[in-house]
């Protein structure tokens, strides 16, 4: 396959094309711009030195010809070394005005590529960008840049640790704003339900779900994440043989759903593989806590409010999975706090 | 010597730049590398053949050395076009320019050296941003739209990209339109914005304008087929109320209606149809917005400002400064639309700035203002007391959405589009007198329909319906209204329910009271209060409005606060 078969391939739309072809062709280094033209459009690199030292500030800006409309912000470019770069030094979002900034590149001889969401950029790329280069290049959807970093997470082998790199960012996100929150928490929801990831990766993805931000997740859909569970039974045979992973997610997925006010028969899945992998008994529930045989394997125990304890076992009934009402009967049955629910449960008992 | 020098600059680093902190560095390197030269030199004078391969290693592409024929080309272009008296002052201008694409054909396959230098195309661009940079102060000032904070690579202030965009729009000014024999290029006017092809879409009060060469073509509207004559210029602009095509060759123009489309078709060879890529649409486009058309009398930076930001008026009727905006390319590339950060809690808007006509209030103290209450003496706008005057060009801001609409109205920056009825008294020589506009008002409808002594309205409710639907606009039904009423006066007819005569009620001007009036609508846009008004010590909660209008609290004006932009 030719380069210009292989950057065809990565995008359908024409100007796209274009434009991935003109920047594989884009050179620059701190005293070399770039200018280039295409039939369509053309690029244009203007690399400057910054005052501070040896860094360069590299503005890059795509021209379509005749006023055509391109959406631009499905891109991303990244900037390789000119000779012996084959993982990219950087990388830049586009705006949806076709044009980003590079804002700190050492001194050096450098060549452009442009590839789309979605592509190994996350898993190629030597460096994350800082939060300061994401705060700049704020036109970025916080949507994408968790979902890229969750790949990241899930799909990076080298360096070690740019799979805790990426969850680390995704924990400065959650503590953001609402709309960067958002996507951030859900890409740690995403992590932690992968039983495919490393015990230590999902385990530090788990304390970015607090009940605070689970509020935020309360309309998401969890059907994906109770598939995925579900569909990797050796996975969750790996989730049950540690002890403290399982502690995290029963304890996340319970804050996930006592914050929702009402289960769908959808997300049943989810809900029907904490509880059918335990026995009953094993099962206790507790605030914001659903987890095997609580008190024991923990060594603790959790002292549920009697309000937030009863909201989950009411929603937990009137979601009406089958399985999910038997153990919850069982619950009752031998736990001694049972007894203050009755109620609530009572009409859901079969 | 041309051998000689091309081996002197082999090295790029003797042309080292570093230090050079100013933006267009490079023209800083090369009268420092001439200085040196000439007092090196026997007489003090530096020769032009090492002025030009200096400024040829400096924008130029990294292949070092130039072919002999493009060092020749451009020594005999600046032999021939530059006045001897100013070569000096204006060779790096040239070398500039000339790398741009001036005085020499670039193909669009070209690379290398023939096609434009992308050091040439950088330095011009600092020189177009710094145009920008100045229009964007005046813009700030004006409308609260504002441009760079000092930091010129931020997005949130990247007035160079937009500099290179009509950097681009200056050196390849036009763009080729592949249409085949048989296919044809739909034109479509949609509610506040027309759609052309598939991916180009006009906002109101801008242009798109075509060239149409070779063998000509036709426009095809409503069926009926007009022919373009080779070398015609069509202008397609988008009007609030719909789309005007004018073909400047056959000095037509047409006029679409939203939902009507138009297809302009090239016959029966392909034609050759070029897209403007600038899109002010004036007679002299051509000589101001191309760099084809510098003058090396006057400098490049001069010529460059013209281009974007407009040339300045020389006097008349027409206000100075900012009119003349419209007539430069920053003003089209804002009309097509841009983020920008507005208001103390920086919300980024997608916004675009338009031209119109507006109607301001005019106190009795002189004063022109906007809001309701006049700034200078503190009275409140009164229709029987005061002026509504029309100001020519006007500048506002408009979202691209409802959102940023909506968001805009909170900041008390939005304008709404009415109708005027305006007054036309005249004195003896014929002169207006009082030339005030005034609203349409449910009140002047009030005055026709009911008795002036009851106050009881003088139709029975089955006979309005009978006439009133077949007026098509508001002014159309008042006049309706007042010639039915006039028609009962001449019948000496009396209100049914206090008896009393009733007499006519015309229509006159609240200020001079004249009746003679203008026989159509005039449409002005008017600026709209803010959406929520938040009194003198209620929190303003959340989102709320940046501005606090409250009943005592005296004007305010929206205009003054600090506005970031981003192009």
């Amino acid at each position: 396959m030719t380069l210009n078969q292989s950057i065809a391939a990565r995008f359908t739309n024409r100007d796209l094309v274009e434009a991935g072809q003109l920047a594989e062709k884009c050179r620059f280094s701190e005293r070399r711009g770039d200018a280039l033209e295409g039939v369509r459009l053309s690029i244009f690199v203007d690399p400057r030195p910054k005052a501070s030292g040896r860094w360069l500030r590299v503005l890059v800006v795509f021209h379509v010809f005749g006023h055509r409309n391109v959406d631009w912000s499905g891109c991303i470019l990244t900037v390789r070394e000119e000779r012996s770069g084959k993982r990219p030094v950087a990388f830049a979002f586009l705006h949806p005005g076709g044009r980003t900034v590079f804002e700190r590149l050492p001194f050096g001889r450098y060549r452009l590529s442009m590839q789309s969401y979605g592509h190994d950029i996350w898993t190629e790329a030597r460096h994350l960008p800082t939060l300061e280069q994401i705060d700049q290049q704020d036109w970025m959807q916080p949507e994408a840049v968790c979902r890229a970093l969750a790949d990241r997470a899930a799909h990076t082998i080298e360096p070690k640790n740019a799979g805790a790199e990426a969850v680390a960012t995704l924990g400065v996100f959650a503590d953001r704003s609402a709309e960067m929150a958002k996507p951030a928490v859900g890409a740690c929801l995403d992590i932690l339900c992968n039983p495919l990831l490393p015990l230590e990766l999902r385990s530090s993805a788990s304390h970015f779900i607090t009940p605070e931000k689970a509020a935020l997740l309360s309309d998401i859909d969890l059907t994906p994440f109770s598939l995925h569970l579900s569909r990797h039974p050796p996975g969750l045979k790996k989730i049950l043989r540690s002890e403290p992973l399982e502690i995290k997610l029963y304890k996340s997925l319970g804050t996930l759903l006592s914050a929702r006010p009402f289960i769908g028969n959808d997300e049943m899945a989810l809900l029907e593989v904490l509880v059918a992998r335990s026995q009953p008994g094993d099962v206790t529930i507790g605030p914001d806590v659903v987890y095997t045989a609580g008190g024991s394997k923990t060594g603790g125990r959790v002292g549920p409010p009697a309000e937030s304890a009863e909201r989950l076992l009411t929603a937990l009934a009137r979601s009406g999975g089958r399985s999910v009402r038997k153990a919850l009967v069982e619950i009752l049955k031998t736990q001694s706090g049972g007894d203050r629910f009755p109620a609530a449960l009572r009409k859901f008992t079969p | 010597m041309y051998d000689d020098l091309s081996e002197e600059f082999l090295d790029y680093s003797s042309l080292d730049p570093a230090g050079c902190k100013e933006p267009v560095w490079r023209a800083e390197v090369f009268h420092q590398h001439c200085k040196r030269r000439a007092a090196a030199a026997e007489y003090g004078e530096v020769d032009l053949e090492f002025q030009l391969m200096v400024g040829m290693r400096l924008l130029g592409p990294e292949d070092w050395p130039p072919p002999r024929h493009v060092y020749e080309h451009l020594r005999r272009t600046v032999l021939d076009q530059i006045p001897l008296d100013k070569r000096q002052e204006r060779l790096f201008d040239a070398i500039m320019a000339f790398g741009c694409g001036w005085r020499r054909g670039i193909e669009s396959a070209a690379s290398g050296w023939e096609a434009r230098w992308p050091g040439a195309l950088r330095s011009l661009t600092a020189l177009s941003a710094r145009s920008v940079r100045s229009a964007d102060y005046m813009l700030r000032r004006v409308v609260g739209l504002g441009g760079s904070d000092g930091s010129e690579y931020k997005p949130g202030s990247s007035s160079e990209a937009v500099a290179y965009q009509l950097v681009m729009q200056l050196v390849r000014p036009v763009d080729r339109l592949c249409l085949e024999a048989g296919e044809s290029f739909p034109i479509v006017a949609r509610e506040n914005a027309i759609e052309i092809g598939r991916e180009v879409e006009v906002p109101p009060g801008g242009k798109y304008v075509l060239e149409v060469d070779g063998q000509g073509a036709f426009i095809e509207i409503k069926v009926v087929c007009h022919g373009i004559a080779a070398g015609a210029r069509v202008v397609i602009a988008c009007r609030d109320w719909g789309t005007e095509i004018k073909v400047s060759s056959a000095a037509k123009t047409f006029r679409l209606k939203p939902g009507d489309r138009a297809h302009l078709c090239p016959g029966r060879v392909p034609a050759a149809i070029f897209v403007r890529e600038c899109t002010c649409g004036s007679i002299r486009c051509a000589e101001r917005h191309r760099i084809e058309s510098w003058n090396p009398q006057f400098s490049l930076r001069a010529f460059v400002a013209v281009a974007v930001k407009g040339v300045k008026p020389r006097g008349g009727n027409t206000p100075p400064g900012l009119v003349s905006l419209q007539q430069g390319m920053y003003y089209q590339h804002l009309n097509r639309g841009t983020e920008a950060l507005v208001g103390d809690k920086r919300h980024r808007l997608h916004l675009r700035l338009r031209l119109v006509s507006a109607a301001v209030k005019q106190c009795t103290c002189g004063s022109v203002f906007l809001e309701d209450i006049c700034p200078e003496c503190g009275d409140r706008f009164d229709p029987f007391r005061m002026k509504m005057v029309k100001k020519k060009a006007f500048l506002i801001l408009e979202g691209r959405c409802p959102e940023d609409q909506t968001r805009l109205e909170q900041l008390g920056k939005c304008f709404v589009r009415k109708g005027f009825l305006r007054c036309n008294d005249k004195d003896a020589a014929g002169k207006r007198t009082c030339d005030n506009y005034f609203e349409l008002t449910d009140s002047l409808w009030a005055e026709q329909v009911y008795c002036r002594a009851c106050g009881q309205p003088i139709y029975q409710k089955e006979e309005l319906p009978k006439w009133l639907p077949t007026a098509a606009t508001r002014l159309q039904l008042l006049k309706r209204l007042q010639a039915q009423r006039r028609r009962l006066v001449k019948r000496q007819a009396k209100c049914p329910h206090c008896g009393k005569q009733l007499h006519e009620v015309s229509l006159q001007c609240p200020l001079c009271c004249s009746c003679q009036l203008g026989q159509n609508l005039v449409f002005l846009y008017e600026r709209k209060p803010p959406l929520m008004i938040v009194k003198p010590g209620e929190a303003a909660a959340g989102d709320g409005p940046d501005d606090v209008y409250g009943e005592n609290a005296g004007p305010v004006d929206g205009y003054k606060e600090e506005v970031e932009y981003d192009a």
